[in-house]
């Protein structure tokens, strides 16, 4: 038998309630013995008696609910856990009304729901600031997955955040996942011990689903990608970081982000050194010294950080990922794929849905294959002139507002035909070598991306083909087996139609700079740091 | 700062995040947001102007 | 809490606290403050006689020629048009009238009060369906019913009120809306109460058999019977909560046929005013698109009390009119309660788990959301005379919250 409890302080429930919650999980398979109860005095004596007081409810006091189980194993425990909260919460849900009512305002809805603790604010970006504060005047955190919200606001909401203690995840947050719910755009999870605070949606799933297949998830808090300005300060992630130095399911820590000024790298690096959990900074694109410096520990891609964080977590020495697969079997599909251009197709057009993973590409192959044209170029002598128009080696972000606002089209991620113009633009272009994408899952993103863009390819394929060349195309998928696509099936749509699906963003990135430049590359990539 | 224990969620805006929740069997309600007096500037500076009583 | 926010609350206590009392029966010109021997009242806000609408013109036709100031049209209207009469708002002189809502200086008035707070209100006689004055006919036979009415059953009922003593109307409509009830465009249930405690009195005034029958048959007969108590009920109460320095509720929507008007309780003495909306209504048989005339009447004082259209959820009846379902009734309440700050503790619906109807309705409100407040009304024949067509929705403008939005901002604005 194993004994797990649970105790949630400053919670309250009648005692007959708990006393039919406690019956309800008597009942359940694989429990011996449950109990949930107000941690009073007299309580405590019972538990003491059943031989079910643990530490935690002896600490906890009067008003403290706590929920003790002995089950047969400690996953069963867990999970009986579990229920119980979901029973008392089912309990509490008024019936009819609140179940189908829809709200016209925010301060009808918090009226309605009076328990409510987190608003996800998705309106057009000038209303944005507006709904926030009324959400925090309201004592709610709040998630800000609109943009366009004028920086002054954003500095004003999290100053006023920090002063209520409440959390001001964005403007511009696409993903978010507290407690297991997936906020924005997410991906399904499995919950563990790593806590990753980003300042970039993509960048956050690509870690999460990454140690998803390793121990879990405690807690994604996006920031939003201004968060690390100077004139906001990293106020959210300073407070994100607290919260999970805080949280007790978190035991170890990513963090990532654009690299910020050397202010507010400084005001980080020092609350991260406080913390006192293994923790990993990625700073993308930056110089990892900084971070040595402070004592923490760099990394240098997405991928990268994901793994050191899972080695951390298992008091494994981390090391740096290049390709998960053999690397015989790498260099064969590479000279699979670049023994079939022509001597005309020299470059890499990189189409992204996702900011993040444009950088981070952009980061790897500029040393691989040199500079790298963009709408958000890593440097600005790199700004493509019209970023409809590709010149050398060029990766556009087809999430930015030039894109999607002008157009008022959807993001990218959801809604396809901008992306499947410009591949069959590259695919047009005889200089074009490789085609690089990233395919994001997860709730919010398209049904099926996979399915949306095969076509597209193989058409691309065609268009070079009827030319006299061969079009590789190169794609990672950012997703998990649980997610609603189904990352296995989204790849394998994707490969029927000739793509070379690589297992993340970065080691596409990697493989894409290895078809472009027939291989010449191999050393570089295999003793770089990136 | 405490992590909130069961996120109860208030959706404002786009009704796809609220099904999204639902999906997950998240706690959550919707607000059918429109803008306030309808996009009305002069409105919307009034009203706030209103709101420092 | 801001001084609005404290004004409101306020306000909306008092509103809901209000204890309307139907006392006794007098003449318009014997209580209705600033009545004249000349005074004519209307419903809405204030308007000249050259913009007033057919059947607001064909009751005051209708009205010189009962108070013996004219003897035909022709008269009435000269009479009328030579600013001779003093035309006001009833809503000004405490008092309401359904649809145009005439009452003129000899006309038989209910008398009601607010035990609470001492504030009356004034409303005139139903005088049943058809042909009526308040549609704008003035046939010998409308002519000859007021006369009647002023003749018996006026004084009847005058003196029925001296033996029963204060009738509590605040509780007859708590038990309507028990009884399917949204008490505007259905008062079936508050009107046969009131016939139920009136009638003993009635006969113990000792007026002769023929006169009490008469009456009684009339006010059993009249499933409106009720309707004007119930606005004096709404007014009185309403009243209670008008004038409160910063307070942004609402304390009266009415309409007379050309324009729709509101008061709010932090800008007395103001109206703010749009073009009167035209209902979508549902037609009595013989009655098609187009007969129709524009909204009308201080009834919608039912709706600034939450109830009317407000209730809709609570009257089975009424629902048709709506829409159709019990569903779509009930999300017309719930919208409203996104622009109302209380629910009120003493007017609950069956229907929706006894919940208390919206009220106070707060202009800032209105305007943010775009929400605008949601009236089932009769609906009068766009001529005069003809009478009523159907039943109806409509919604107050949104003009008129946003110049009270801008009055508001501008008298409060400076401190």
């Amino acid at each position: 038998m194993v004994t797990k409890s649970r105790v949630y302080k400053g919670e309250y429930r009648d005692s007959i309630f708990l006393m039919r919650i406690s019956q309800q999980l008597g009942g359940l398979a694989g429990v011996h013995q449950a109990s949930a109860i107000m941690a009073t005095d007299a309580n405590k004596e019972l538990l003491k008696d059943a031989g079910m007081l643990t530490d935690e409810i002896a600490r906890a006091d009067p008003n403290d609910l706590a929920i003790v189980v002995d089950c047969v194993t400690s996953e069963r425990a867990e999970e009986v856990i579990s229920k119980a909260i979901d029973m008392m919460a089912e309990a509490v849900r008024e019936r009819a009304e609140k179940a189908e009512a829809v709200y016209k305002t925010l301060t009808s809805a918090a009226k309605a729901m009076p328990d409510s603790n987190i608003v996800l604010i998705s309106v057009p970006g000038k209303f944005a600031a507006r709904e926030a504060e009324r959400a925090l005047e309201l004592g709610k955190h709040v998630m800000i997955f609109s943009d366009g919200v004028p920086l002054e606001d954003e500095v004003l909401l999290k100053r006023l955040g920090r002063e209520k203690g409440l959390l001001v995840m964005g403007p511009d947050c696409g993903t978010s996942i507290i407690n297991g719910i997936g906020l924005g755009f997410a991906n399904v999870v499995k919950r563990g011990p790593i806590g990753v605070v980003a300042a970039s949606g993509t960048g956050s799933q690509a870690v999460s689903l990454l140690i998803s297949a390793g121990p879990g998830i405690s807690q994604v808090i996006g920031t939003g990608g201004r968060d690390l300005h100077d004139e906001v300060g990293g106020i959210t992630m300073l407070m994100g970081l607290q919260a999970l130095a805080d949280d007790p399911e978190t035991k170890t820590i990513v963090l990532v982000s654009k690299p910020p000024s050397p202010t507010v790298a400084k005001r980080i690096l020092e609350a991260a050194s406080q913390v006192g959990k293994p923790m990993v900074i990625c700073f993308l694109g930056g110089d990892p010294k900084v971070i040595e410096e402070a004592g923490l520990i760099p990394a240098a891609t997405l991928e990268d950080a994901a793994a050191k964080a899972i080695a951390l977590h298992r008091g494994e020495k981390p090391k740096r990922m290049v390709f998960s697969n053999d690397l015989d079997e790498v260099k064969r599909t590479a000279e699979k794929e670049y023994t079939k251009l022509t001597a005309g197709q020299r470059y890499i057009r990189g189409i992204y849905s996702g900011g993040t993973f444009c950088s981070e590409a952009m980061i790897i192959v500029r040393d691989l294959v040199g500079d790298v044209h963009s709408n958000i170029p890593l440097k600005p002598e790199l700004k493509l002139e019209d970023s409809n128009k590709s010149k050398a080696h060029s990766f556009v972000d087809m999430g930015e507002d030039e894109f999607t606002a002008e157009i008022g089209k959807p993001h990218p991620m959801i809604y396809h035909e901008l992306r499947q113009k410009r591949i069959l633009a590259e695919a047009s272009d005889p200089e074009t070598a490789v085609i690089l994408l990233d395919v994001v899952l997860g709730y919010g993103a398209h049904e099926d991306p996979g399915g949306a863009l095969a076509p597209t390819i193989l058409e691309a394929k065609k268009i070079a083909e009827r030319d006299g060349r061969y079009l590789p195309v190169v794609a990672s998928v950012c997703g998990t087996p649980e997610d609603p696509q189904n990352l296995i099936s989204q790849e394998e749509k994707l490969k029927s139609a000739g793509v070379i699906v690589m297992p993340s963003n970065a080691q596409a990135a990697r493989m894409a700079a290895l078809i472009a430049v027939r291989g010449k590359a191999w050393e570089k990539i295999m003793e770089g740091n990136l | 700062m405490r992590l909130l224990r069961k996120p109860k969620i208030i959706n404002v805006g786009a009704k796809f995040f609220y099904d999204n929740l639902k999906a997950q069997g998240a706690d959550a309600v919707h607000v059918d947001w429109k803008p306030p007096a309808g996009g009305d500037r002069e409105m919307m500076k009034l009203l706030d102007k209103l709101k420092g009583f | 809490m801001g001084k609005i926010e404290e004004a409101n609350d306020k306000a909306i206590k008092r509103i809901i606290e209000a204890k309307p009392m139907g006392t006794g029966v007098k003449k318009a010109k014997a209580v209705i403050p600033g009545m004249t021997e000349r005074t004519i009242l209307h419903a809405g806000p204030p308007i000249k006689w050259q913009r007033m609408s057919g059947p607001t013109r064909g009751a005051i036709i209708g009205a010189s020629i009962f108070e013996g100031w004219a003897d035909n049209e022709e008269g009435a209207v000269k009479l009328a048009e030579s600013g001779e009469i003093k035309f006001a708002p009833c809503h000004d002189h405490d008092a309401v009238g359904p649809m145009a809502g005439i009452i003129s200086p000899s006309m038989s008035v209910y008398i009601v009060e607010n035990q609470v707070h001492g504030n009356k209100a004034y409303c005139n006689f139903n005088e049943g369906l058809g042909k009526v004055l308040r549609y704008g006919a003035y046939s010998k036979e409308v002519i000859d019913r007021l006369k009647w009415i002023e003749k018996d059953m006026a004084p009847l009922l005058a003196e029925a009120f001296k033996r029963s003593g204060p009738i509590d109307l605040k509780e007859i409509i708590s038990k309507a809306l028990h009884m399917g009830d949204e008490c505007h465009c259905r008062n079936v249930a508050t009107s046969h109460i009131f016939l139920k405690v009136m009638a003993p009195y009635m006969v113990e005034t000792g007026f002769d058999k023929e006169t009490i029958s008469k009456v009684l048959r009339f006010m059993g007969t009249n499933e409106l019977t009720f309707l004007q108590l119930l606005m004096a009920a709404c007014k009185a109460m309403a009243d209670a909560g008008h004038c409160i320095d910063y307070s942004t509720l609402v304390t009266a929507l009415t309409r007379n046929g050309t324009d729709f008007g509101i008061r709010v309780s932090g800008l007395p003495g103001q109206w703010f005013t749009a073009p009167a909306p035209t209902p979508k209504t549902l037609f009595f048989p013989g009655f098609k698109e187009g007969d129709e005339g524009r909204d009308i009447g201080d009834s919608a004082i039912a709706e600034t009390m939450g109830l009317g259209g407000f209730a809709s959820a609570n009257s089975p009846a009424v629902v048709q009119v709506v829409g159709g379902t019990p569903q779509t009734a009930a999300d017309y309440s719930r919208e409203m309660r996104e622009i109302t700050v209380a629910e009120h503790p003493s007017f609950t619906m069956p229907f929706m788990n006894f919940r208390g109807v919206p009220i106070g309705i707060d202009l800032r409100k209105v305007v943010e959301t775009g929400i605008l407040p949601f009236i089932n009304t009769g609906v009068a024949h766009k001529d005069a005379g003809v009478g009523g067509v159907g039943f109806g929705l409509v919604r107050a403008p949104m003009e008129c919250f946003k110049k009270a939005l801008r009055a508001f901002a501008e008298k409060y604005g400076g401190s």
